[in-house]
């Protein structure tokens, strides 16, 4: 269940009266309630999906306690790995890997070798809580993580609800001594502070994101009836509808978490104000990359071995980055672009910045590009679709025309990336300054969880009734 | 606390709208107003943006000698057309009703229902129409209990044109497209599989009882790369089963890929919707 459907924010405040009407002492059954919503929401979507978390869970459970007693550790980790990893790679790369190996058999003559994949739906959270997994069972096979005897307290770590369908990828380390109580009853401020990153999450999602997703929508996946211009500006402006929409539904997560008593990995740091692809991903789904750090490049050598050895190692890392963003070359050919460029970076030593302002200005634009031009493979659906639409943006023999709908949509959009441009660009560089939401004084913080309110309720895109009609 | 400023500011924006919206003039909701609370005519059309653009309402009522209005409204499907009759015949019985289906619209799961809530909305409060929206969506009747909700994204539009009435509701309706050299042919590819949506279709038959008191025609108008006319058969079915009238240009040759008549694939231009309009006369005339 999605926190900006109408369904959670009806649900939710039921589920949190309840969870804190169970009393401090019983802290287990709290967790147990935990887990039976968490499973329960899960199985909103489709139930037996249920069962692949369950398999997920068992198997990395207990490869974790096999770990601890064997003396075969290397091979009880690298079977259970693979067991672990199994369900993803079965529901989300079958079809995939078929298809792209019916394709190469084509492609060196061996006529029409059809392979079809399973063509299944692929069970929502899935490579989510399969990284979570591998990232305890790595922590115990490393000794960075005791083993967790009580399997529903591993489960609930798996299962969590405010992180299972989009992150943050939280580890073992964070989430699971908070579940044994290492929480209070009910903390206060951490209450009030989900509630802030709850409202500002929703404002992300909703007045930007999905304001914004409306024009991209419409143009994008019929770029070839659009000018350059136009697709141009759709994928300026899915850079920002992406960042809206995970940075929000990340900040929803964390937030319903804290309203929980938990604390959950930060997910977004301001992406769009690096200086370079190699700042962008300190701050870009931050649960992700350090996953992919400590879990494939640092184990494959990292920084700390040749320089060719190094490029190696980045380039891997974000080929899986690619992979495990989507089962599609276009996800491949975006993360490889995103090590490509972080290896050119720091071959020049420019991963770093040193200069002054408008040198991080300069900066900053040129990244910002770099990292739109990078999405548009993400958004399209074929490597061929994300070439043309790329060549239509810089073909001079289109008009140079861009494609409105009315004024009023423009101003909607303007108004909400102008406000998240203006918090983030205040956080980036003024953080003690022009406070609101942390504001000393009630009245203008209070003055500022309104305004949020009402923008969401009047500007935000609260249903599918908002839409671009394209003429057909 | 917070929640009490939240409900206060909520019904005094909802107070203060639902003076405003009824009263605006201009712009889209202006005409809505208008076709909701206001059109008398005897000759009614209905659809989405096909009608809105293809039938001139003018040269109908001057060809027939019936008042006539369109209706059609870009964008929307079978149930704001169903809700706007419904209003309109709280007060007036039209004679004749000219109905322009759409495949996509009016019969099939192709478009989200949701997408007709816009106008929808606004006349929550008027009979028949919070049926529709739970029809749609049965969360509705919940989320409605919020004035900041009914306006959502369009306050703006109806604040703008309430204080600049700005007219532009076409002639009697109707609006077509410019001619104009940017003509954009990019069809979709020919469909084979389609899948009908029983909402839409218990909503025409609807519309068909709710003018048992008026001549209903049922209007496919024509199509740049024609239709595969088995796509209509649950209309064509209604209309037999109620004896009405079906006309269809879907595939007529003379239109049918003549791209001076069209604006894109799915859309005639002025002189192609005055060229289908005169068709059309002659059909009615038989």
């Amino acid at each position: 269940m999605v926190f900006n459907s109408f369904n959670f924010i009806v649900i939710f405040p039921l589920l949190f009266l309840l969870y804190y009407v169970i009393p401090a002492k019983h802290g287990k059954i709290r967790n147990l309630f935990l887990l039976v919503v968490s499973y329960g929401l899960y199985m909103m979507w489709k139930p037996v999906f249920a069962l692949i978390l369950l398999g997920v869970t068992a198997i990395s459970y207990f490869t974790a306690m096999k770990l601890d007693v064997t003396n075969h550790r290397r091979k009880i980790l690298t079977f259970g790995l693979i067991a672990t990893l199994l369900p993803l790679l079965f529901f989300k790369y079958s079809t995939f890997i078929c298809q792209s190996f019916s394709d190469l058999l084509t492609a060196i003559g061996c006529g029409n070798m059809s392979l079809h994949g399973l063509n299944w739906a692929v069970p929502i959270g899935i490579s989510f809580f399969t990284f979570q997994a591998v990232s305890y069972v790595c922590d115990v096979y490393y000794k960075r993580q005791p083993v967790e005897h009580n399997f529903l307290v591993y489960a609930l770590y798996l299962s969590f609800f405010p992180s299972i369908l989009s992150g943050p990828i939280n580890r073992a380390s964070l989430i699971i001594p908070q579940i044994h109580g290492l929480r209070k009853y009910f903390d206060y401020d951490k209450a009030v502070e989900g509630l802030k990153l709850i409202l500002w999450g929703m404002f992300m999602k909703v007045v930007v994101a999905d304001r914004v997703g409306l024009y991209v929508d419409t143009v994008l996946p019929c770029y070839y009836n659009y000018t350059g211009v136009s697709c141009f500006v759709a994928s300026l402006l899915y850079t920002i509808q992406i960042y809206a929409d995970f940075g929000g539904y990340s900040l929803m997560a964390i937030g319903v978490g804290k309203l929980l008593g938990f604390e959950l990995t930060e997910n977004f740091r301001r992406p769009y104000f690096s200086v370079s692809i190699t700042d962008f991903w300190r701050r870009w789904h931050i649960s992700l990359s350090s996953w992919l750090r400590d879990y494939v490049y640092i184990p494959m050598g990292g920084s700390r071995c040749n320089k060719l050895r190094n490029s190696w190692n980045i380039f891997v890392t974000f080929l899986v980055s690619g992979i495990w963003h989507g089962a599609n070359w276009t996800f491949i050919v975006w993360g490889l672009m995103h090590g490509v460029l972080q290896i050119i970076e720091k071959l020049l030593g420019w991963q770093k910045h040193n200069g002054g302002t408008f040198t991080r200005i300069i900066r900053i634009v040129i990244t910002f590009l770099l990292v739109n031009f990078a999405w548009v493979f993400f958004r399209m659906p074929s490597l061929n679709d994300a070439c043309k639409a790329i060549s239509r943006m810089f073909d001079p023999s289109l008009p140079m025309s861009l494609f409105t709908t009315s004024y009023l949509d423009i101003i909607y959009v303007v108004f909400g990336v102008g406000v998240l441009f203006i918090k983030d660009f205040r956080d980036e560089f003024f953080s003690n300054k022009f406070l609101l939401f942390n504001n000393k004084r009630t009245v203008i913080r209070w003055i500022g969880y309104l305004l949020v309110f009402i923008s969401i309720m009047l500007t935000g895109v609260l249903g599918s009734d908002q839409f671009i009609y394209a003429n057909f | 606390m917070f929640l009490a400023f939240v409900v206060v500011a909520d019904l005094a924006f909802n107070k203060a709208m639902s003076w405003i919206a009824p009263r605006v003039k201009g712009g889209e909701y202006g005409r809505d107003n208008y076709i909701s609370n206001e059109v008398d005519a005897d000759l009614l059309i209905f659809g989405s943006s096909r009608a809105e653009c293809h039938y001139n309402a003018q040269m109908i009522e001057d060809s027939l000698g019936i008042i006539s209005y369109n209706c059609g409204q870009t964008g929307h499907s079978v149930f704001l057309n169903y809700a706007r009759l419904l209003m309109i015949k709280e007060r007036h019985h039209p004679k004749i009703i000219i109905y322009d289906i759409a495949a996509g619209f009016d019969l099939l799961t192709d478009n989200d229902n949701y997408k007709d809530m816009s106008f929808l909305k606004l006349h929550y409060d008027r009979d028949g129409i919070s049926d529709i929206i739970c029809d749609i969506a049965p969360l509705e009747r919940y989320k409605m209990l919020s004035g900041m909700y009914k306006y959502n994204s369009n306050f703006l539009q109806l604040l703008l044109v309430w204080l600049h009435p700005v007219s532009d509701a076409g002639i009697k309706g109707f609006r077509p497209y410019k001619n104009s050299n940017d003509v954009w042919l990019t069809p979709p590819p020919k469909r084979t599989e389609w899948e009908y949506d029983s909402l839409k279709i218990s909503y025409l038959n609807k519309i068909i009882e709710s003018t048992r008191d008026s001549k209903l025609y049922f209007v496919v108008s024509p199509l740049w790369q024609g239709m595969n006319t088995e796509i209509m058969k649950p209309a064509k079915e209604m209309c037999a089963k109620y004896n009405i009238s079906f006309i269809d240009f879907s595939n007529d040759p003379k239109y049918v890929e003549n791209t001076k008549l069209f604006k894109d694939y799915a859309h005639l231009n002025a002189t192609g919707a005055d060229e289908f309009t005169k068709d059309l006369i002659h059909e009615l005339k038989k």
